[in-house]
């Protein structure tokens, strides 16, 4: 029996993208249903794509042109160049895709949350665009059907934009962008015309060294004129000296508010923040306050010192607040704030306060960043608290130690080894809600033990790790059982990725992938060592991967900077993927570095040099 | 609460309310219709299919509705479905139809990932086998399509 037409729309709107380009071969009622869903969105990931992709445009006929609603630029964090956009003719973009209503700059980077890296690439929602450089000159003419910029345009680009102004949904704008906007159209009372009243993500961007002043007035003026905003992100502003208005703005729409390297000097603004979003669901804060030098300038006292100390401590004290008091908040990103130990003392608080019931932690994600360099120690408190992580299924922890810690109380065991995480003397079920877990570190020293973290955190769905070495070997004093055991227990985990981690045993590691992580479907692998291979390079997968991610890994084979990864399936079940390092870097000419075989893949992944050396 | 629902082989079903409700397409006529004792003709489902449709909606019964489109799409099939979905090319594409006809979504959803499911890495020529679709495209037009989306594979 034939599949019936009108079947084939919805089947297809199911399949991953690059299965439409071989669906587009199978007939010509299948090519156009393909393709109309194939252009739909499209994801650029290197400038050499790029480049193809605008040349391409020229002979697309226009049915496909006309299917374009959206343009993702890939951009990664170590090649930014304020040209990678730039040197594409956008000019045309409005000849060439009359229906664009989406055009983002993704950017991958980001230090604290979970790094992102697999799900950017293809969802192309959790964007940031906070480059603070013109990533689009004024070149980018009047989309008429644009909804969504996730870049900064040039003030020349914006002007053009005022007409559709009331259909925006997301914009960036920079310091001087808003207070031209602030001074054009000021409030009206009463109100009458609202600029963006569709607006629902804003990324305001200072990108000036000098300090730029954001102000309770600029505020107001955002509630007044974005009434649908729900994602705020300020980035590189300073907030100095306020005179706390009797009345303030209420903005209620906002549930996510991102502070990005903003600087306050005052701490009335955490009340004023508190009291203009009062429905927050997610802060995330990235905050300097003033330092002893800026303190001693502003005031007469003569004990600095004390004067530092009662500074830090109001400022702590007054973010406690504005987190207890936040009865919505669920989310919790504390990147940096201010001096090293301050994020150290609000989390001990934000503990005790939840020991002592003064406060219903409800949070169900705590993020932290390099919050000082015992962070382990901080961790393994935090981890202790049992009313402050009960409802937590997502956690980012830093795992930074110092030379000085004695490696005994870090690791809880008196198993000589390097510091290693998870601790021995963790309570057995503090991590056996967290179902999403990514550890980090700043300056390494600190190793996970793979498989006692998995036997830790029994529910574990996803696992990032950034910057650790990975040893597969358990604790032999602890999970002796685990170490000896013939008996390979399943674990549930369904998304693995390692970005800039050194693998030992990789052949265990192999091993693990292939017989213990039966769920796994999304499986990133990013500037990673794998040590102690063993002859046989081959990771044999016997899943499905949604997702495979491959760029920048190396063996003992081969310290191999670019890859070229070939596809071929070998039989109907199985796909392999080959990676072989180029010439320059390939000691053993002719052995594959790495071969992964697995259930064809939805979305593969990986850079070849092409794009690499060439354009980026 | 129970209602009557009759096949295009007019072979008469009794389910209860909630069961026939999972289908938009009954649930808007139930409505329009208010209480009433006749049948609702179904002219486009046979008996065979209609008594899958109505295991597969009593046994998500309780099931959350999801209207995110990106939710929908990721959510992986069931065990319970892929075992119910193990079912010969021409039963499933007629469970997918009367899914379509019925305005049962989530069935709809489960149907099209089976079928997807079966071409993810096969060949033009392997699914056009599947589906017993005779290849209409002449090797210019299928190298022209080659050529036009060459950049999306060429990084």
């Amino acid at each position: 029996m034939s599949l019936p037409l009108e079947l084939v729309i919805p089947i297809l709107q199911q399949l991953p993208q690059r299965h439409l380009l071989t669906t587009a071969l199978v007939s010509h009622d299948w090519s156009q249903l393909s393709l109309t869903s194939f252009y739909d969105s499209v994801y650029i990931h290197t400038n050499h794509q790029g480049k193809r992709f605008f040349e391409a445009l020229r002979s697309l006929p226009l049915v496909y042109r006309q299917c374009i609603r959206a343009i993702y630029f890939n951009v990664f964090p170590w090649y930014i160049r304020a040209d990678c956009v730039m040197n594409h003719p956008i000019e045309l973009l409005p000849i060439y895709c009359p229906q664009l209503q989406s055009l983002a700059v993704v950017h991958l980077d980001n230090p604290v949350l979970p790094d992102s890296f697999a799900m950017v690439d293809v969802q192309g929602v959790h964007y940031s665009s906070d480059i603070g450089i013109h990533i689009i000159s004024n070149d980018l003419p009047l989309c008429p059907n644009m909804r969504c910029i996730g870049t900064l345009l040039g003030s020349e680009s914006l002007k053009k934009y005022r007409p559709i102004f009331q259909q925006l949904t997301a914009m960036s704008l920079e310091e001087k962008q808003l207070f031209d906007l602030l001074d054009q159209i000021p409030i009206t009372e009463p109100p009458s015309h609202v600029l963006f009243p569709a607006l629902h993500t804003l990324d305001l961007t200072c990108s000036s060294d000098d300090d730029i002043f954001l102000g309770v007035a600029a505020l107001d003026w955002l509630q007044y004129h974005c009434p649908s905003l729900s994602h705020l992100s300020l980035q590189g502003f300073s907030f100095n000296m306020i005179e706390v208005p009797t009345q303030l703005p209420v903005h209620a729409s906002l549930v996510s508010l991102d502070l990005k390297n903003v600087t306050i000097e005052n701490r009335h603004w955490f009340y004023v923040f508190a009291a203009l979003y009062p429905a927050l669901r997610s802060l995330a804060l990235d905050v300097h306050f003033l330092d002893s030098i800026q303190l001693a300038l502003l005031t007469d006292e003569e004990d600095l010192d004390e004067r530092v100390r009662r500074h830090r401590y109001g400022m702590t004290y007054e973010i406690l607040h504005w987190i207890v008091r936040c009865a919505s908040l669920r989310s919790l990103v504390i990147a940096k704030l201010g001096q090293d130990s301050v994020a150290h003392d609000l989390l001990g608080m934000l503990a005790g306060m939840a020991l002592d019931s003064s406060w219903d932690c409800r949070l169900t994600c705590i993020a932290i960043g390099e919050c000082s360099k015992e962070s382990f120690q901080i961790v393994k408190e935090l981890l202790g608290c049992q009313p402050l992580t009960k409802h937590l299924n997502t956690l980012c922890l830093p795992l930074d130690t110092t030379d000085n810690d004695d490696r005994a109380t870090v690791n809880g065991c008196a198993f000589v080894r390097p510091p290693t995480f998870p601790p021995c003397d963790l309570a057995p079920d503090s991590l056996a809600n967290i179902s999403s877990l990514h550890l980090h570190q700043g300056f390494g020293g600190t190793t996970v033990a793979l498989v006692q973290l998995l036997q830790t955190c029994t529910n574990l769905d996803t696992l990032t790790l950034r910057n650790v070495a990975l040893e597969h070997d358990p604790c032999p004093l602890h999970f002796p059982s685990l170490a000896s055991s013939e008996l390979l227990t399943k674990f549930n985990l369904t998304s693995l990725a390692l970005h800039g981690c050194v693998v030992y045993r990789a052949d265990l590691f192999y091993a693990l992938l292939q017989h213990q992580l039966p769920q796994l479907s999304s499986l990133a692998m990013v500037n990673v060592k794998l040590l102690q291979l063993g002859p046989d390079p081959f990771l044999n997968l016997d899943v499905a991967l949604r997702n495979l991610y491959i760029v920048w890994v190396s063996t003992e084979a081969g310290r191999c900077y670019t890859l070229h990864l070939y596809e071929n399936q070998s039989s109907t079940r199985m796909t392999r993927y080959t990676c072989q390092a180029d010439d320059i870097h390939r000691r053993f000419p002719d052995t594959p570095v790495l071969h992964i075989g697995c259930r064809y893949a939805d979305r593969v992944f990986f850079n070849r040099n092409k794009g690499m050396n060439d354009s980026w | 609460m129970s209602v009557r629902l009759l096949s295009s082989d007019s072979e008469d079903f009794t389910v209860a309310k909630e069961v026939a409700e999972r289908s938009m397409l009954i649930k808007n006529m139930l409505e329009d219709v208010g209480d009433n004792d006749n049948p609702i003709p179904l002219p486009n489902v046979t008996a065979k299919i209609l008594r899958k449709v109505i295991e597969w909606c009593e046994h998500h019964l309780g099931d959350p509705v999801t209207n995110d489109e990106n939710e929908r799409r990721n959510t992986e099939i069931d065990e319970w479905d892929q075992k119910f979905m193990e079912v010969d090319q021409e039963t499933l594409f007629d469970i997918i139809l009367a899914a379509n006809y019925l305005d049962i979504k989530p069935l709809l959803d489960v149907g099209c990932k089976t079928v997807a499911n079966m071409i993810k890495g096969k060949t033009a020529e392997e699914i056009r086998k599947i589906f017993n679709i005779v290849n209409d495209l002449t090797p210019e037009e299928e190298a022209q399509i080659r050529k036009e989306n060459e950049w999306a594979e060429d990084r």
